[in-house]
């Protein structure tokens, strides 16, 4: 009886805490079907009948919703192989490769993780002014090449996975370096690569700082800054029913990606916190 | 015949080393674009501190001066502390509801169903981009037609004026702090959770065939086990709530509205930076910034490694 009881409870509070984690996505969704008055009015449990309407509004209103949603997917897309395949590759390096100074090199890398990315930030901004890159998705590509907790975490991967003795026999059939590294190693770090490349989509897609900066010309904003300006326009505000939309718009793809990766994305969290 | 095996081993380990320091190559592109796109904006934004610089035009040397200025600023230092407020909340109710969800979860006693399920969703909000949430809080909380207002007078919890919750002086700063907490605390149980989940099922059996309780369990087995994992999320918060950012811009813009409550040290950077065009003055903030979290960085995995030797003599 008792237990009955403390499970009723627990699961009430387990509930509970999913509630208010839900309960705002529920919101949004039922929002997005109602007109700016009703949503004015109060709010109902049940959605409304206006959705197609919010969506013809959306399109006439010239908001720049799904082109910048193509620009944040370009770009998520590109960052997340080029973070993949370069993280990679730097990490097999360090794993298998002695060269003169790796070892100190190495161990500058991880000192340098301390660094928060902050302290760089104006001086990014001056760098790529100079190099003529401002209002470029260039700066927003390009560093993923060199993300160092990623090729940390898939060094130690490697180092796991792969024994040593299993690139010896492709050396001994003359087969070089890169193509050891493209058609033996590379599928054996999959799952590694995918746990770390899941955080890089996510990253990708949710940045807002990086391109609040580098990023003026409203013709290339990314979705979240386009989202972040949405109170700005005056007639939108007349319009909830539309702003909901949007939001509901800009998420659907990364809740599509964990409906499906959802193994990827808790083993994505913890690889940060368990690398020893 | 020793003699001889030993000579191709040499042979073999002369060719491979030879091999590997030529494939040492492969680390270029990362090198280029580190040093391009991390290392050098690093040794220009120090630069720029000793300058008057307007972000474009001519640089002016000003040695100390922005340093100077930082330490006499009130406005610096509100944002210092206001950085901790917004910090101070977020981790107490981040953390200490992660803990009670990972107790539920790892109890002997009560075997709690679903978890991947309800981990999915505790983590839900921490995937959704900084700026769709504060917009969809913009609205749920606003004044006029949001909707938590509209429930509090419903339920007659408010028959007064309707609350500005972003927009007052008094809540501003908690709704902000809770929001953190809200996105952050699925990540945290998670993390948690996957440390309790390493721990293995012996020692818990064993303590309860020595007819340990609950809280014994806990206080010997769980929290000393998830010790290095709290430490880390600790850190980790720290560093990142030490360059929040996106949520007070979006909610109070650049001046930390209401009055200054959202205005954290990275804000206040950015605002100098970008709207009032004192680059060099924004640089020297970065760069004390940098200190402070050096400092904390350095004091924390001290007390984490510290600690453990301690232990272990």
């Amino acid at each position: 009886m008792k237990k009955t009881i403390v499970y009723t409870l627990l699961y009430l509070f387990l509930g509970l805490c999913a509630l208010i984690c839900l309960v705002p996505f529920y919101f949004m969704i039922i929002n997005m079907t109602r007109t700016g008055q009703e949503i004015m009015m109060g709010f109902t449990f049940l959605p409304g009948t206006n959705l197609v309407n919010n969506w013809n509004k959306l399109i006439e209103m010239g908001i720049d919703l799904f082109g910048s949603m193509a620009r944040s997917a370009f770009i998520a897309i590109t960052t997340t192989f080029l973070g993949c395949y370069f993280s990679a590759l730097t990490a097999y390096t360090f794993a298998f490769y002695k060269f003169p100074g790796s070892n100190v090199l190495f161990t500058a890398l991880i000192a340098f993780m301390m660094v928060p990315s902050n302290l760089g930030m104006f001086g990014l901004y001056d760098v790529c002014n100079q190099l003529g890159i401002i209002n470029t998705f260039w700066p927003l590509i390009i560093p993923s090449i060199a993300q160092i907790g990623t090729v940390f975490f898939l060094r130690q991967y490697c180092v796991a996975m792969i024994p040593k003795s299993m690139l010896e026999a492709p050396r001994i059939d003359g087969a070089s370096e890169i193509r050891i590294f493209h058609s033996i190693v590379l599928p054996v770090m999959v799952p590694g690569i995918a746990t770390v490349g899941i955080g890089m989509f996510i990253g990708g897609w949710n940045q807002y700082m990086g391109p609040l900066i580098l990023i003026s010309d409203p013709d290339k904003y990314l979705v979240t800054q386009v989202i972040s300006i949405l109170n700005a326009t005056r007639d939108i505000s007349q319009n909830q029913g539309v702003v909901y939309l949007c939001l509901a718009l800009s998420v659907a793809p990364i809740l599509l990606m964990f409906a499906f990766f959802s193994k990827y994305f808790i083993s994505s969290i913890t690889a940060g916190a368990f690398k020893e | 015949m020793v003699k001889q095996n030993t000579a191709i081993k040499r042979k073999k380990k002369g060719y491979i080393e030879r091999l590997e320091s030529r494939n040492g190559l492969f680390i270029i592109p990362f090198l280029l674009v580190w040093c391009v796109f991390s290392i050098w904006p690093i040794i220009k934004t120090i630069t720029i501190s000793f300058h008057d610089y307007k972000g474009f035009g001519k640089m002016t040397w000003v040695g100390l001066d922005n340093y100077a200025r930082a330490m006499g600023d009130s406005v610096w230092w509100g944002s210092f502390w206001t950085t901790w407020e917004l910090w101070l909340p977020n981790i107490i109710v981040q953390l200490g509801l992660a803990m009670i969800l990972t107790m539920i979860f790892s109890d002997l006693k009560y075997h709690m169903k679903g978890l991947h399920v309800w981990r999915a969703i505790y983590y839900l909000p921490g995937l959704i981009a900084i700026t769709t949430v504060s917009r969809l809080f913009q609205e749920i909380l606003n004044k006029e037609y949001g909707i938590i207002n509209r429930l509090l007078f419903d339920w007659g919890l408010n028959t007064g004026a309707p609350i500005d919750w972003l927009g007052n002086v008094d809540y501003a700063h908690w709704c902000v702090s809770l929001l953190q907490a809200w996105l952050w605390f699925g990540n945290s149980f998670i993390m948690l959770m996957a440390s309790v989940q390493g721990v293995p099922k012996e020692y818990y059996e064993a303590a309860s065939i020595d007819g340990a309780n609950r809280w014994q369990v806990y206080a010997h087995i769980t929290i000393p086990t998830i010790k290095p994992i709290l430490l880390y999320i600790v850190i980790t918060s720290t560093i990142g709530g030490l360059q929040l950012f996106d949520m007070c811009y979006l909610v109070g813009t650049y001046t930390g509205n209401p009055y200054r409550t959202l205005l954290t040290m990275v804000l206040n950077q950015w605002a100098y930076a970008f709207r009032y065009r004192q680059m060099g003055y924004a640089s020297a903030l970065a760069v004390v910034l940098f200190f402070i979290i050096l400092f904390f960085s350095v004091l924390s995995y001290a007390l984490m490694y510290g600690g453990n030797k301690k232990k272990e003599a």
